[in-house]
Parts: structure tokens; sequence; C-alpha cells
């Protein structure tokens, strides 16, 4: 569905992500774990066209995002890692936008609120709403015009326990429904909650990348925890990816 | 999926909403009407009567005032829209939509906002003046406003520019109030000193080189000789009649105007469709 193909991203003398070759499945949770500054963002950034490559390229169900941005667009959907809205916006006018750019109905836009529990604060301002609040708004914008594929970016990171665990429940039926879904995380219990495959990033490269089970095996772990996964992936010296 | 005019007029309208919504636009157009009122008011005289002054008068005022505000806050609203990296662009960004038509829409709203400050400085005093001193004048007055919002508007497309070019908020709108701080301070200064070492002879062609390059400057001589204030300049005054009289170098200052209306905006929209987010 999504698939990199030697994606390389510099910023100046900076080595973003380097000569990544890697798939997202239709239909799977693909979960990206690694430091900060190894390079999630900038690859999840990269399947929508907001990060250009320096070289390689990013197809989603077969068109390269650099030339076929909007179409490409039109299939994702995106929670980006900070969000914010206006300040005196609401949720009805939030939505009422992005509804518009997507060509949906208000119908679907209401259906969406309700979906994530806001659709009885669609007409409050979003300047007096939790984080969690705030997150589960974006999902929803995300989901407008049924995407085929949802990207997440760190989906719970600053939320508290409550509202982590509201936006984890509602990315929970997403999955369940079947939706291809990339997402990056610090929170290896959501990770290992949600994820079928995770994909293990260290200094700007692709270090490990399979289901947690495989993943131990291969690397030798009695422990196959996703703690142990990381840390012996982002060991020095240990890759797991030709 | 909605044509780009569509999606353009969506995000306009968006960006309208939400910078009503917000505080700094709202209290821009309290303040510039709350002066403009003040400027159409005389203050109390020693015989405690409130007098107004006609159209002729408070214009030459409030195009003084307004080429100082409305340039400030175009420069302010356009370098800290898009100086944010706060998610919201990349959600806009996000859509399928292409990054020309998010930076038109946002522009269009911006502007819009920017017309809603100038309406309600202008309209506010124009009201008052009309109904208490009659419409004697009110063809300039309209003008003046019409010129002052196209600088203010200059000033929102070169804030955009400097938003696109940089990262952070703070620094966009910081070098926007430094653009602004040489636009209308320190260019003056640098216009009387060129006119000064230029000598005592006719400044014709300095003075109409200095008018283009800066729209603010432009548009307030041209304002001033459009009603008949010049003869306050002096020989300063005499000249700019003479270039920008009738059938004189209006057409150049205003061309010059919007040409900076378009430049900016052009080279923000190359370097937003080449930008990282």
């Amino acid at each position: 569905m999504i698939r990199y193909e030697g994606f390389t991203k510099r910023f100046g003398a900076v080595t973003a992500v380097s000569e990544l070759d890697l798939e997202v499945r239709r239909g799977e949770t693909l979960a990206l774990i690694g430091p900060n500054g190894s390079g999630k963002t900038t690859t999840l950034k990269a399947a929508l066209g907001l990060v250009r490559p320096t070289a390689g390229r990013v197809l989603v169900d077969g068109q390269d995002v650099s030339s076929r941005g909007r179409a490409v667009r039109a299939r994702l959907g995106y929670l980006p890692q900070r969000l914010a809205f206006p300040e005196g916006c609401t949720p009805l006018e939030v939505m009422r936008l992005y509804a518009r750019l997507r060509g949906v109905g208000w119908e679907e836009a209401e259906r969406l609120l309700e979906r994530v529990g806001l659709l009885g604060a669609a007409d409050r301002a979003i300047e007096g709403f939790s984080g969690g609040m705030r997150q589960r708004l974006g999902l929803a914008v995300a989901l407008l015009g049924e995407p085929a594929a949802l990207i997440l970016d760190e989906p719970t990171a600053a939320l508290d326990l409550t509202g982590a665990l509201m936006v984890r429940e509602v990315i929970e039926k997403i999955r369940a429904e079947g939706m291809t879904v990339l997402l990056s995380s610090h929170d290896l219990g959501e990770v290992a909650a949600l994820a079928d495959r995770v994909a293990v990033f260290a200094g700007g490269r692709l270090v490990a990348v399979g289901r947690p089970a495989d993943l131990a095996r291969e690397l030798g772990l009695r422990d196959p925890s996703l703690e142990s996964i990381y840390r012996a992936a982002t060991a020095p010296h240990a890759r797991l990816v030709a | 999926m909605p044509t780009s005019a569509e999606a353009i007029a969506a995000i306009a309208r968006h960006e309208l909403r939400a910078t009503l919504g917000g505080k700094l636009v709202p209290a821009f157009g309290v303040l510039f009407a709350a002066l403009a009122l003040g400027i159409a008011l005389v203050g109390l005289g020693a015989s405690g009567a409130l007098l107004v002054q006609g159209f002729q008068r408070t214009s030459v005022s409030l195009l003084m005032l307004s080429l100082y505000l409305l340039p400030l806050l175009g420069l302010v609203l356009g370098a800290s829209a898009f100086g944010a990296e706060d998610g919201g662009t990349e959600l806009l960004l996000a859509q399928p939509i292409g990054r020309l038509e998010a930076l038109l829409g946002r522009t269009a709203g911006l502007g819009a906002a920017l017309a809603c400050v100038a309406l309600a400085g202008f309209g506010v005093a124009g009201a008052l003046i009309a109904v208490t001193a009659g419409l004697a004048g009110a063809g300039g007055y309209v003008l003046v406003s019409l010129g002052a919002l196209l600088v203010g508007l200059v000033g929102l497309g070169v804030g955009v520019l400097v938003g696109t070019l940089t990262r952070r908020r703070s620094a966009a709108v910081g070098w926007a109030l430094a653009a602004w701080f040489a636009a209308s301070v320190l260019y003056d200064l640098a216009a009387i000193g060129i006119l000064q070492l230029a000598g005592s002879g006719e400044p014709g062609p300095w003075l109409v080189a200095l008018l283009a390059l800066n729209p603010i400057d432009g548009v307030r001589a041209l304002g001033l000789v459009g009603l008949g204030a010049d003869v306050l300049l002096g020989p300063t005054g005499a000249s700019l009649q003479r270039m920008l009289g009738p059938g004189g170098g209006a057409a150049w200052v205003l061309g010059s105007a919007g040409l900076w209306l378009v430049a900016p905006l052009a080279t923000a929209a190359f370097v937003y469709a080449r930008r990282d987010f």
C-alpha cells in the first residue's frame, strides 16, 4: 500500500533518513519506533508529500507521491504530532473546512464527530479543549473521506492517561475495521497493543522490521518484549535489515 | 473533490473566520476605529462643544495614521500565519489540494480580515462625518481608504513571504516588525538624506524613484497631492504636485505598489511550493 524505495532525506548536512526500503501492507498496522531524531516523522511526512525525497521515491498504491501528490493525499488521512487549531474556532468549523476540501458531505463529518465523542461539543470553542479532545478532533479530520490508510505521528504523546486511552480506543476500532495504519510512537505499550509489525529506526536508518515475535527470534532474545527488541536493535552494530 | 477555486474559497472563508475569532485582528480593529473616531472628532474645546471635522481634513490625518497601522497589521498577520509550525499547516497541506491553493486561500482570508479592520476605522469615522458634516470630500476619503488598504495588503504580501522564509513564528514576527520599522521610519530618514545629497536642484527623478521603492511613501504622497495637502510640504510638495498631479506619475506610484503586492506573493508561492514541512 505504501512503499518506500531507497528513500533518502537530507536537511542541509544532516541526513534525516538514509536509503529506506520499507513497505506498509494493506490492512496492517505498522509502528515506527526509535529515538528522537531517528527519522520517524520525516518518513511519515514523506508519504504525504510534506517532505520531498532527496533521493529515492515513495509510492502509495503504485502512485509516486512526488508527481501524484493530490491523488495520493486523497487516499491518506493524517494526524500530525503537534496539532493546533486557530483560537476561537469550533470543531464544526474545522470539520466544515476539511469536509469541503475532501469533497464529503456534512453527514459524514457529523458521523465522525460522533464517532470520536465530540458531537456534543461541536459548537464549543476548541480553545477550551483538553489535549485528548484536540487529538480526537484531529482523528475525525483524518478519517474524513474514508481514506485507505491513516498516518498517525505520535497520536498520544503529551496526553494524560485518560486522553491517551480514549484516543487509543478510537485507533483500535479503526484498526479492527481493517484500515491500514502507519504510526510512530514512543509508547511501547501502545505499540504492543496496536501494531502488527514494528520498524525500528536509529540514526536515520531502518535497523529492524517485522513482527515482534519474529524479531525477538532473529535477535536471539529469550524475552520477546518490545523493550528488549528495541534495546537489541538499536545497540551499536545491530542491523537486521539488509 | 473541489475545484481549485472552491478550495481557495473554502480556505479563505475559514481563515477569515479564524482570524476574526482570534484576539489580534479584533483588537486592532477596535484600536483603529477608536483612533479614527478621535481624529474625526476635534477634542473638547474651550467652549465645551465637540466639533466634527469634515472629510477633507480627516482624510489627511487618517491617511497618516492608516499608513502606519495597516501595513504593520498586514506584516504581522502574514508572518504569524505562515511562520508557524504548529501542525495546523501540516494538516492543511496533507489534504488533496495544491500548495498554491493553500497559500492563496489563506492569504485571501487574511486580506479580507485586513479589509474588515480598514472598514472598521474608515467606516466608523466616515459614517460619523457623513451624518454630522455632510458628504463634501467623501470621494477623496474613499480613495484614501482604498490606498491605505492597498498598502496594508502590500504589507500582508511581504509578511507572507517573511513567514514562508522563516520556520518559527516568533522569528517571523520579529522580521516583520523590523521590515515595518525600516519601511515606516528608517526609509524616510534615508530618503531625506538622499534628497539632501542630490543637491538643491529639482529632486524630481530621485523623488519618483524613492516613492516607487516604498509604497507607504508613494501612497502617502499620492494621497496628499490628491487631497490638496501638498502645499503643507513646501518645495517638495510643489515637486510632488508636478510629478503626481493630473497626468503625472500617479500611475507609476500605483503600478509600483501593485508590483510590491504581486512580487512578494509570487516569491512566497515559489518558496512555499518547494519547502519541507
